[in-house]
C-alpha cells in the first residue's frame, strides 16, 4: 500500500502543499546573482529539529547565534549553483522572518560572464518527498523558472 | 460649425488614404493578413459558459427546475479505543428528486485511499533521494504498510436481502432491485469497519494522534460510506478520491449514535439529543452558564478534569446521540484527554454556540483564543453572506490538522511543551481556525463540488478569511499587538505577484482541477482569493461587490452551485460586466503589467503646426478653408518656440475669438484655464486588462488620482494615450501607486522612471549599516 509515498493530500490552509520559492535576480553592476529564498518557518524548524535536536526553536525575532548558524549551514548545504560548469561560491547574508516564512538572502558572485546557469536546490527534500522548490530566475527582462522536486532536483537555464 | 468640422474630418480622412495609396506604390505589396475569430479580451464568455437552462438560470440563480438529491443517514458507530478501529452500521434513505430514472447508486469509500491496493501512490512520480526521514523510509520500503481502507461486511436492502455491489477503488456501485424513478426513495444499509490511521504519522485528514501519556485524540471524518452527488451538471460524480481534491456530497438529515469509552468526551456535527445522559450534573450546570456567556468561554470540562481522566482507561462505554438537519457530512472528535469550552454568540436573532475542544497540549493558547476566534469568525462570515444557520461551531485542536466538516473542524497551533508559543504558532492557529470555521459557509452550506473546483470553496473561503482576519484584529487588538492590523498572508494583491510572475510552463489557470495544478496553494487558494479582493477593492467597490457576493451566497445556500453560477450572479447583481475579468484571471494564466511608456508635453497655439500645414499643402487648401482651430505643439518639436512656455490660453487668438464671440462674461469667468497639456502613453506588456490607476503629482506637491476603467484597453491591447489638460505642471506619474492590481513588474510604473530597490538590496544595505 505504501501510504507514505502519497503524502500529497495533507491538509490545512497552510499545509495542503509543501513548497519553497526563491527569487533569483542577476545584478549586472555587481555581476552576481541575488537570491531571496522563502521557506515556511515550521518546515525549516522541523528539518533542523530532525537533524540537530528536538529542542531547536526558531525565534521569529532575535534569533540566537546557534540557530542562525544552523539555518545557514542547512541552507547552504542544499544549494549548488554553477556558471559555465564551474561551482560558484555562495555568500550567505542572513535571514529574516515574514509572518510564517523565513526569507534567506544569498549573494552569488559570478566567475566571469554569465553563461549557462545550473541550479540545484534540495531544501527540505530530506523532510518530505512532496517538497517542491520553485526558482524564479530573472536576467535583464528575461524570466525563467525551475520546478525542483526530489526526483528532479536540478536544472539548467540559458539566457540570451 | 458642424458642417465645417465635418468637412475638416473628411479632408483629414481622405488625406490619410492618399498617403496610404502612395505607400503602396512605393513598396512591394504587403501580404494581406488573414481574418480571425474574435480574440478581444473583452469578448463575452458565451463559448466558455454552457447555455442557461431550466436548472440553472442566466442570472446565476437556481432555475425553476433546479433539483438536488437527498441522502438521509441513520448510523450506529462504535470506537475501539484500544485497537483504534471504528465499526459502523448505517442505513441510507436516498431520495431521487431528479427527473431521471437511476439504474444504480454510487457510494464514496474515501478510506480506500489508504487501502493497500490504493492507486494514489502510483500516480506520484518518484526518484532517488539524497536523504529521507527514517520513519518514512521504513514505512515506504521496509514494511507492508498500514492496512487501511473500508472492510465492507455487507450491503443489504430494507428487508435484509443482500444487494449486489461493485467496489471501484474509492467508489462503490450499488445495484437496486429495480430502477429508482423520479420522486422515489431507496433504503439500504451497509455494515463496515476500518483501521483508523494515525494522522500525525501519515498526514491523513482524519484519524488519531497519540499523546505522550499514551492516550489518543480522535478526529474522525469521511469515516462512513457516503452517497455521491448526482446532479444536472455531472450526472453521478465520477472523479475518484486520489487524496487531494476534496468532496462532493448531497444534503440530508443525520441520526447518529456513537459509542465510545465512558471516560471520553465527544462532540460532533448536530444537536446532542441525549445531553442529560452523557453530561454530569456539573457539566449541565456549566453548559447552562455558557449559553448565557457572550464575552468569555465557560469551561465544560476543565484541564484538571481532562488530566485526571487521562490517567484511567474505562472499560465501560457511553453512547452519544446526535441529530443533524440539512448537513452534507458528519464528523466527530473524541478523547478522554479533551478540555471543552463554549460561549454564546449572537447571530441575527439567534444564539449560536462557539465551542472549542482541545487537549492540555494546546494550552494556554487554546483556552485564551480558540472560542473567541470561532465567535468572531461566525460574525464576520454572517455579515458577508447569511446568518449562520446551524446552532454551533466547534474548533477541535489536532496536531498539524486543518480540515473542515459541518459544524466541526480540526485545527493546528500547538505551543511548546513549556507553554510558550511564537507569533507564527499563534497566527497559524488564528488563521486556520478562521479558515476552517469559515468553511462552514463554503462549501458546507454553499455546497460547491470540491472534487472539481478547489477554488470555489478554498479560494472564496480564503477571500472571506481575509476579511474575517482583519475584523478579528480590530475586535481583539490585544491578540495581535504590537501589530496594528492582522498580518494576513493571503488576500493583498501584492502577495500573489511572485506566483503570477512565474514560468508560464508551470502555471495552470484557476479553472483547473486541483490535482492537475503545479502549485496547488497559490492556484486554489491565494490567486482566486486575491482576484476577489481586487474585484472588491479596485474594480467593483465594496458596496456593489458585497451586495453581489451576498446574493450569490444566499441564492446557493444549501444548494450546489457551479463556477458559472458564481460568475453570473456577481454580474447580475452588480450590473458590471466582468467577463473580461473572469476570462483573464480565472480562465488564463495571464498576469498584470501596466506602465507609463512616455509623456509628451504640449503647448496650445493659434499658429498652424507643420502636421496640418503639410496636409493643407497636399490638398491645395489654404488656412481660410478651415474652421477656427487651436493647435498642439510638442515641446522641443520644430514648431516649438520658447515663448510658448510663457503664453496662456488668452494668447491663443483663435480660442479667444471663439470665446468672446459666443460666451457671456459670466460664462467666461467660469472657464478653466489649463496651462499644461500632456500626452501620456500607457503601455500594457501584461495580458490582463486591468484598470489604469494613475496618480498625478503636481509641481506644488498636490496629487490627483484618476482611474481609467479596464475597458480603456478594448481597442488597443498594447498601449493607449490620454491627453491631460492641467492648470499645474505635472512632475510625476505613478501607475497603481498602492499596488492593488498584482502588477508583476513595477519598474515601468513611474514617470520619470524610478529606481526600484528590491528586498535583496534593502536587506544587504541594512546588514551593512549594522
Amino acid at each position: 500500500m505504501n501510504f507514505s509515498q502519497s503524502k500529497n493530500l495533507t491538509q490545512g490552509p497552510v499545509h495542503k502543499f509543501y513548497v519553497s520559492t526563491a527569487n533569483i535576480e542577476f545584478n549586472s553592476s555587481t555581476n552576481s546573482l541575488e537570491i531571496v529564498q522563502r521557506i515556511f518557518t515550521d518546515d525549516l524548524e522541523n528539518v533542523l529539529r530532525a537533524r540537530y535536536g528536538a529542542q531547536i526553536k526558531l525565534a521569529g525575532v532575535n534569533e540566537s547565534e546557534e540557530n542562525a548558524e544552523l539555518i545557514k549551514r542547512y541552507v547552504l548545504n542544499h544549494w549548488t549553483i554553477k556558471n559555465n560548469n564551474q561551482d560558484l561560491v555562495l555568500n550567505y547574508l542572513g535571514h529574516q522572518y515574514d509572518i510564517d516564512q523565513v526569507k534567506i538572502f544569498i549573494e552569488v558572485p559570478l566567475n566571469g560572464t554569465l553563461a549557462e546557469l545550473f541550479f540545484e536546490n534540495k531544501t527540505l527534500f530530506d523532510l518530505t518527498s512532496d517538497q517542491q522548490n520553485i526558482l524564479h530566475v530573472k536576467v535583464g527582462d528575461e524570466r525563467k523558472s525551475l520546478l525542483l522536486f526530489s526526483e528532479n532536483p536540478n536544472g539548467v537555464l540559458n539566457f540570451n | 460649425m458642424h458642417a465645417k468640422f465635418g468637412l475638416f474630418a473628411a479632408l483629414f480622412l481622405s488625406l490619410s488614404m492618399v498617403i496610404g495609396a502612395q505607400a503602396q506604390d512605393q513598396e512591394p505589396k504587403p501580404e494581406r493578413k488573414p481574418g480571425h475569430y474574435n480574440t478581444n479580451r473583452f469578448k463575452q464568455l458565451y463559448e466558455e459558459f454552457s447555455t442557461p437552462n431550466q436548472y440553472r438560470s442566466a442570472s446565476g440563480a437556481p432555475g425553476p427546475a433546479y433539483y438536488q438529491q437527498q441522502a438521509d443517514y441513520k448510523m450506529s458507530i462504535t470506537l475501539n479505543d484500544q485497537r483504534s478501529q471504528l465499526y459502523g452500521e448505517e442505513t441510507i434513505t436516498y431520495t431521487n428528486n431528479s427527473p431521471d430514472v437511476l439504474e444504480y447508486l454510487w457510494v464514496q469509500l474515501d478510506q480506500n485511499k489508504r487501502a493497500r491496493d490504493s492507486k494514489s501512490p502510483l500516480i506520484e512520480p518518484s526518484g532517488a533521494f539524497p536523504a529521507k526521514m527514517a520513519s518514512s523510509f521504513v514505512s515506504e520500503y521496509m514494511g507492508e504498510g498500514f492496512d487501511g481502507g473500508f472492510k465492507i461486511d455487507w450491503v443489504r436492502d430494507e428487508k435484509g436481502n443482500p444487494l449486489p455491489h461493485t467496489v471501484n477503488r474509492t467508489m462503490m456501485r450499488v445495484e437496486m432491485p429495480k430502477a429508482l424513478k423520479p420522486g422515489d426513495k431507496f433504503v439500504f444499509s451497509i455494515k463496515w469497519w476500518y483501521n483508523i490511521p494515525e494522522h500525525t504519522v501519515d498526514r491523513a485528514r482524519s484519524g488519531y494522534e497519540t499523546f505522550e501519556d499514551g492516550n489518543k485524540g480522535y478526529v474522525i471524518a469521511q469515516f462512513y460510506p457516503r452517497m455521491a452527488v448526482y446532479s444536472d451538471v455531472e450526472g453521478w460524480q465520477n472523479s475518484q478520491f486520489w487524496g487531494r481534491d476534496e468532496f462532493a456530497l448531497p444534503f440530508g438529515n443525520f441520526e447518529v449514535s456513537i459509542t465510545v469509552p465512558s471516560d471520553h468526551v465527544l462532540d460532533a456535527t448536530g444537536v446532542l439529543v441525549n445531553r442529560k445522559e452523557v453530561f454530569s450534573k456539573e457539566m449541565m450546570r456549566r453548559y447552562e452558564l455558557a449559553k448565557k456567556s457572550y464575552d468569555k468561554p465557560v469551561l465544560i470540562v476543565t484541564q484538571d478534569e481532562a488530566e485526571r481522566a487521562s490517567k484511567g482507561f474505562a472499560t465501560s462505554s457511553k453512547t452519544w446521540k446526535f441529530d443533524a438537519k440539512m448537513v452534507r457530512d458528519f464528523g466527530f472528535a473524541t478523547s478522554r484527554r479533551y478540555i471543552w469550552d463554549m460561549m454564546a454568540v449572537r447571530i441575527g436573532d439567534r444564539d449560536v454556540m462557539a465551542v472549542s475542544v482541545y487537549p492540555p497540549e494546546g494550552n494556554p493558547l487554546w483556552e485564551d483564543w480558540s472560542t473567541r476566534v470561532v465567535a468572531s469568525t461566525l460574525k464576520s462570515y454572517s455579515r458577508m453572506t447569511f446568518d449562520y444557520p446551524y446552532h454551533k461551531a466547534i474548533s477541535v485542536h489536532a496536531k498539524n490538522q486543518g480540515m473542515e466538516y459541518p459544524m466541526i473542524c480540526w485545527n493546528y497551533g500547538r505551543p511548546e511543551k513549556d507553554g510558550t508559543y511564537s507569533d507564527r504558532t499563534k497566527y497559524g492557529m488564528f488563521g486556520v481556525i478562521i479558515h476552517e470555521v469559515g468553511h462552514n459557509f463554503f462549501p458546507m452550506i454553499v455546497n460547491s463540488d470540491e472534487r472539481q473546483w478547489t477554488w470555489m470553496d478554498e479560494g472564496i473561503n480564503t477571500f472571506v478569511q481575509y476579511v474575517a482576519e482583519q475584523d478579528f484584529g480590530a475586535a481583539y487588538p490585544e491578540a495581535i499587538a504590537p501589530n496594528e492590523t492582522y498580518p494576513s498572508r493571503r488576500g493583498p494583491a501584492k502577495a500573489i505577484v511572485n506566483y503570477m510572475a512565474g514560468d508560464q510552463d508551470q502555471l495552470a489557470p484557476i479553472m483547473t482541477k486541483g490535482l492537475n495544478t503545479f502549485n496547488f496553494g497559490a492556484n486554489g487558494y491565494s490567486k482566486p482569493a486575491t482576484g476577489l479582493n481586487i474585484l472588491r477593492k479596485t474594480i467593483m467597490g465594496e458596496d456593489l461587490f458585497d451586495y453581489a457576493f451576498k446574493t450569490y451566497a444566499q441564492r446557493w445556500m444549501f444548494k450546489h452551485p457551479t463556477p458559472e453560477d458564481f460568475f453570473r450572479s456577481m454580474e447580475d447583481a452588480s450590473a458590471i460586466d466582468l467577463d473580461w475579468f473572469w476570462r483573464s484571471w480565472f480562465y488564463t494564466t495571464d498576469y498584470t503589467d501596466i506602465g507609463v511608456a512616455s509623456v509628451k508635453k504640449y503647448y496650445v497655439t493659434s499658429k498652424m503646426n507643420s502636421a496640418i500645414r503639410e496636409m493643407m499643402q497636399a490638398r491645395g487648401m489654404s488656412e481660410s478653408d478651415l474652421p477656427p482651430l487651436v493647435y498642439l505643439v510638442e515641446e522641443g518639436s520644430e514648431d516649438f518656440e520658447e515663448d510658448m512656455r510663457t503664453q496662456t490660453l488668452n494668447d491663443v487668438v483663435t480660442l479667444q475669438e471663439f470665446i468672446m464671440d459666443r460666451m457671456t462674461p459670466e460664462e467666461r469667468a467660469g472657464l478653466k484655464m489649463p496651462k499644461y497639456f500632456y500626452e501620456v502613453t500607457f503601455e500594457k506588456p501584461g495580458g490582463i486588462p486591468m484598470p489604469i490607476i494613475a496618480e498625478y503629482t503636481y509641481a506644488d506637491g498636490s496629487t490627483e488620482r484618476i482611474t481609467y476603467p479596464a475597458q480603456i484597453w478594448r481597442l488597443n491591447d498594447a498601449s493607449v494615450g490620454k491627453i491631460i489638460a492641467s492648470e499645474k505642471e505635472i512632475v510625476k506619474i505613478v501607475v497603481d501607486p498602492d499596488e492593488e492590481t498584482a502588477d508583476i513588474d513595477t519598474s515601468n510604473n513611474a514617470w520619470p522612471a524610478e529606481e526600484i530597490v528590491g528586498e535583496f538590496q534593502t536587506f544587504k544595505s541594512n546588514i551593512k549599516g549594522q
